[in-house]
Formats: structure tokens, C-alpha cells, sequence
């Protein structure tokens, strides 16, 4: 249902490509549903990081990362959201982003997906690096146990290849566990 | 004299129970959002606010009518979110444009 012309068909951004996603998953979102619409907003974040570009300006909120002009788009395109009615069909290299974001999600676990993206735009969007978007998440997200962030940020480093300041910090952390073998083969 | 008695007109149709740092931060905080809102917790650690500053918060907003909750669902456990109405964002119009002029 086209209602204004703005860039595709009535939309921001490029939703004939979120829709597509989606349906490579295997999702049938509910527009009306929070958890739904969380999924829809981490992975499309997620992608993009990962250069899939589907025109969606994300920026940090309250609640992490967050596209209103997605939130815009889901809602005047709801009956083609929810039917999944797109006629783009995803290339074999957008199809392999999203089986990479699935995988390491735990085939989209929200609670998961919100880790990794808000670590991953921390330190992608917002110049944190390393220990510092760690410890950036951990005040946006306090709600999350250690475990759960430890899980998550490794899940995230694994779609993105370090920055030289986690190969320096991780090369200093391997030497402080090296001296402290060393230490204790000692005594 | 002109600009004083322009900023007073101006106040009288203001809000003035808006005019708090907590209430101005949770209505910007929400703005963008729409009726996604955000739930409490994300708000708690978004805005460094603890439980009492921010419930009463929330509870005068909502009794002005600037702000909204409802139910929701995230993995199985309940809680509850919060949204900006049409009135609260015009609300947060006046305010942001009369305390530019200050």
C-alpha cells in the first residue's frame, strides 16, 4: 500500500530489503508486537554494520540503537510486513550476512541481538573501543547479567574483525597471564 | 522590557509543572521513539535516574497526560513501557522553544 513517494514506495529506508531479510529467516513479524519490532530493529542494525546497507539511519537511544524512520516504515507498511509481501529477493552475499547474524544469535534471541548490536554500534558508530564500549554497554544495559554481556560482546567480535586497540589490549592481557605463569611455575 | 514581558506572555502558556530536569529528560528520551516508547529499565539506566525520582516522575506525566504505559512482553517476562502522547510532544515544543529564548 503506497501512501507517499518518498524513496520506495512510501518508505525511508530500503524496507523491501528489511521484509526480505525476514523472510530469509523465516520470521512473520507482528508490527504491534515490542519483541517483534526489537528483532526487526537489532538485526536490521546488525546488518548494517556489517555493510548491508538498507538506508536506515541508526542512532543511540534510551534504548540502544534505534531507527525511528523503521519504526515509521514498519507502521505505514504494516500488511506488507506482516504477509511479507516484497518483490526484492536477497543476493548470495546478503544471504550470507544474515545466516551470520542468525548464527551468532542464537537464531535471533532478543535479548542477544540487543547485546550485540548496541556493543557493536558502541564500538563501530560511537569511536568506544574495546574495555570502553564493554564497559558503555554495561550502563546502557545493567538489566543483563555479566555472563549474558560476556556471551554477547563475543558473539559481536566474532562478525567483526578487531580494531589494533583490542589486538594491543588482548596482546597485553596474554602477556599479564604469561608473567603470572611464569610467577607461579616459581615458587 | 520588550523581550521580559514577551518571555512572561509566553510562560503563562506554558506547563510550569513541565519545566524539571527528570521531566524534561524523560519526555526528550521518548520523543523519537513514538509508540515503540521504551520500558522502565531501559529508561532507569538511560536517564541514571533511581526508582523514586523516576516513578514520580512518570506518574506526574502520565496524570498530565504526556506520557502512557502499557504491557508488554520481551522473552517471557512482563514489564511495562512507556510512550510519548501528541500532547506531551507539544508540550515538549513549548518548553524547548521558551527555554531557548531565556
Amino acid at each position: 500500500m503506497v501512501k507517499e513517494n518518498l524513496m520506495d514506495g512510501g518508505c525511508v529506508g530500503e524496507l523491501k530489503k528489511v521484509i526480505a531479510c525476514m523472510k530469509e529467516l523465516g520470521k512473520k513479524p507482528k508490527v504491534d508486537n515490542f519483541q517483534d519490532k526489537l528483532v526487526i530493529q537489532k538485526t536490521v542494525c546488525l546488518l548494517e554494520l556489517l555493510g548491508f546497507d538498507m538506508k536506515y539511519g541508526f542512532s543511540m537511544y534510551v534504548r540502544g540503537p534505534y531507527s525511528s524512520d523503521l519504526t515509521a516504515d514498519l507502521y505505514r507498511n504494516k500488511d506488507e510486513v506482516e504477509n511479507l509481501r516484497t518483490g526484492y529477493i536477497a543476493n548470495n552475499r546478503e544471504k550470507s550476512l544474515i545466516t551470520l547474524v542468525a548464527d551468532a544469535s542464537n537464531n535471533l534471541e532478543p535479548s542477544m541481538l540487543e547485546i550485540m548490536a548496541t556493543y557493536a554500534f558502541l564500538a563501530k558508530k560511537c569511536s568506544f573501543e574495546g574495555k570502553e564500549a564493554i564497559a558503555e554497554l554495561k550502563k546502557i544495559k545493567p538489566f543483563y547479567s555479566e555472563a549474558k554481556i560476556a556471551v554477547g560482546v563475543s558473539r559481536a567480535k566474532q562478525l567483526f574483525p578487531a580494531t589494533e586497540k583490542e589486538i594491543r589490549e588482548m596482546k597485553a592481557e596474554f602477556k599479564e597471564m604469561e608473567s603470572a605463569a611464569v610467577a607461579d611455575n616459581k615458587y | 522590557m520588550g523581550e521580559i514581558r514577551e518571555l512572561v506572555r509566553d510562560a503563562h502558556a506554558l506547563n510550569s509543572k513541565l519545566i524539571s530536569v527528570p521531566r524534561l529528560l524523560i519526555l526528550a528520551s521518548l520523543e523519537d521513539l513514538g509508540l515503540d516508547g521504551a520500558a522502565y529499565r531501559e529508561l532507569k539506566a538511560g536517564l541514571e535516574m533511581d526508582d523514586g525520582l523516576l516513578y514520580s516522575n512518570l506518574d506526574a506525566l502520565k496524570e498530565m497526560g504526556y506520557v502512557k504505559e502499557k504491557e508488554i512482553r520481551l522473552e517471557n517476562k512482563e514489564m511495562t513501557s512507556y510512550h510519548i502522547t501528541e500532547d506531551g510532544k507539544e508540550a515538549l515544543n513549548s518548553a524547548r522553544a521558551w527555554l531557548k529564548k531565556i
